[in-house]
């Protein structure tokens, strides 16, 4: 039984003109400086856009795109940086992701089982994550200098790991090395938080029943614990691959991408594209392709992972 | 077997123990450091612990040289009106979706959901041509109202759970009193999610006082410039002078390490962690 078209519209309206107060200012802004700009986007991927006033924007239909693979074989090309960068977002994912999840989870383990002191872990752990950026990467620049007397080196040479000291930002390897570090060391914090919390909510009878069926500590981590937090990880895992795809200031700050672009990922490339060589459009378009590889993951993993539970 | 417990205990505080070490160790060589004159070559040795008596000089030259203090209060002013203009926001935003009906609700709060999944950076370059467009590059104002908009999608989606959570009864008898709709947000809702209130203003002031990219993009002139942003450029000029660069930070990470410390029950407990589990 549904009333009148007239009379729910009116009282549509009604409701509407009860919440608009509230509503309209943030409404406003998340229109203005969120959804307007994705798609904005969009077209100014399509032209070759200018922040010049009065400057025509002649669209350029997919150009901006092709320009993604135009030359990728070719070194020094627009094309082969882009694909350098992204398959270093591919290796930051691998890398970073687990890194969090297995140092965060044993932390967090290990601080649910004690009896005294948690707090004081968590908040001295916790204290790289509330640490500004550039602070943070100032320091970890300091230790990993080129010097014999820097942290790194230093520790490394004594223990006799390392032979000479390491130029760490100037090599490609280990400066990705060094940004994967830097990430992990200031995200796994947060991952052990989320995790103490989660471990807070397997119920503790089930650990009860284990112990009954004779249930050893491992036997226990992996047949109670693990299943239990599978609604945190699934909820971790999606925040860390996005975050490992957009991982930026950390390689703004460290290694510029140097040596040639090479430590470079997808951000800190499209930043420069757009700000440092107002190549507004190409940026655009590199961003957009980005943002549908992460909403796709973020997205198929979603599935993936639902779709597993009710099996 | 409680002998064992508390072995199993001792170990466990050891493995955590050293693990807090390791991960504070650069800290401390930062702090000590910032105590000493470095400039130039590093020693041959890392430092560890600062040599007594403490060089304080650092911290002088810190505080009065390159603009230090306007750059200081900068940070300051645009990140207590921007975490004033945040709290405005997401509140009013939130009631809206938790205790009003309208046609529509559902829809425009999983549209804000769903630019969640892309990546807010993302937008930077559109952004950029919008706060051209309106002419308010290079101001205060523009970057408040930009926080505005992007605290909008996570703070809605945050609040909107503990705001629902909040017995409607209460409410109710208030209603019954002659209460208006502001009345009940200002006197039961707001006081009642006090908490998370208080974990959420942290966590944004934490990220508007240490904001790099917006500030660094959306302003130009050099006395609009933050602490973040400064020491970035600070670390271009003086990449050498290690002891002055690292009292300058210690400075900048203080107000948040102090405010960290005084909500960190909340922080370790729920806030935090509550939103997102229910996610």
């Amino acid at each position: 039984m549904k009333k009148p078209l007239s009379e729910r519209f009116s009282k549509g309206l009604k409701q509407w003109l009860a919440v608009l107060p509230f509503l309209a200012v943030g409404m406003t802004l998340f229109i203005v400086f969120v959804l307007y700009p994705q798609i904005k986007n969009i077209y100014i991927a399509l032209t070759n856009y200018s922040i010049m006033p009065g400057s025509e924007n002649t669209f350029v239909g997919i150009s901006n795109f092709a320009k993604m693979f135009k030359d990728i074989s070719t070194k020094g090309s627009d094309a082969y940086f882009f694909w350098i960068a992204f398959r270093n977002n591919i290796l930051a994912v691998l890398v970073t992701v687990p890194g969090q999840l297995v140092l965060g989870l044993i932390v967090a383990v290990l601080i649910h089982n004690l009896k005294t002191g948690k707090n004081v872990y968590k908040v001295l752990l916790y204290i790289a994550v509330i640490c500004d950026w550039v602070v943070f990467c100032n320091i970890i620049d300091y230790i990993f200098q080129p010097d014999e007397g820097s942290l790194v080196n230093y520790c490394l040479t004594t223990i006799g790991i390392l032979k000479e000291p390491v130029a760490w930002l100037k090599n490609t390897w280990t400066g990705n090395f060094v940004i994967w570090i830097c990430s992990i060391w200031k995200g796994y914090g947060w991952v052990m938080i989320i995790y103490t919390a989660g471990l807070l909510g397997i119920p503790s009878d089930q650990y009860e029943a284990a112990t009954m069926d004779g249930a050893n500590a491992v036997q226990k981590f992996f047949h109670v614990t693990l299943p239990g937090l599978r609604g945190t990880t699934l909820y971790l895992l999606i925040n860390l691959i996005n975050g490992a795809m957009n991982i930026f200031i950390q390689v703004f700050l460290l290694t510029k991408g140097d040596p040639l672009g090479t430590t470079d990922v997808v951000m800190d490339y499209i930043y420069r594209r757009a700000f440092n060589y107002f190549d507004f459009g190409y940026a655009a378009a590199c961003g957009i392709v980005m943002g549908i590889v992460v909403f796709a993951i973020s997205m198929g993993l979603k599935r993936f992972l639902r779709y597993g539970e009710n099996l | 077997m409680k002998k064992k417990k508390i072995i199993s205990q001792i170990c466990i505080h050891v493995i955590l123990v050293a693990l807090t070490a390791i991960c504070l160790l650069p800290f401390l060589s930062m702090i000590s450091t910032s105590f000493m004159k470095v400039k130039g070559v590093l020693p041959n040795e890392p430092i560890l612990f600062p040599n007594f008596p403490l060089y304080l000089e650092n911290y002088v030259k810190a505080w009065t040289a390159n603009h230090f203090q306007t750059y200081f209060f900068n940070t300051l002013y645009v990140s207590v009106v921007g975490l004033i203009v945040n709290l405005l926001i997401s509140i009013t935003m939130a009631y809206s979706f938790s205790r009003f009906q309208f046609p529509g609700k559902e829809p425009i709060f999983n549209l804000l959901l769903l630019t969640m999944m892309i990546p807010a950076q993302l937008a930077m370059i559109s952004q950029y041509t919008v706060l051209n467009g309106l002419k308010l590059i290079d101001t205060y104002k523009g970057i408040w109202l930009l926080w505005g908009g992007t605290c909008v999608a996570g703070n809605t989606f945050f609040y909107r759970g503990f705001f629902e959570a909040v017995p409607k009864e209460l409410e109710e008898s208030m209603y019954l009193d002659g209460a208006t709709r502001f009345q009940t947000l200002l006197h039961c809702i707001i006081p009642l999610s006090k908490p998370a209130i208080a974990t959420q203003a942290v966590l944004a002031f934490n990220g508007y006082w240490s904001n790099l990219f917006d500030i660094l993009t959306f302003t130009k002139s050099t006395n609009k410039r933050t602490l973040s942003v400064a020491l970035q450029l600070f670390r271009g000029q003086y990449t050498t002078n290690y002891g002055l660069m690292f009292a300058a930070s210690v400075i900048v990470i203080i107000p948040i390490i102090v405010l960290f410390v005084i909500f960190q029950k909340q922080f370790m407990q729920q806030g935090i962690t509550d939103g997102s589990i229910k996610g």
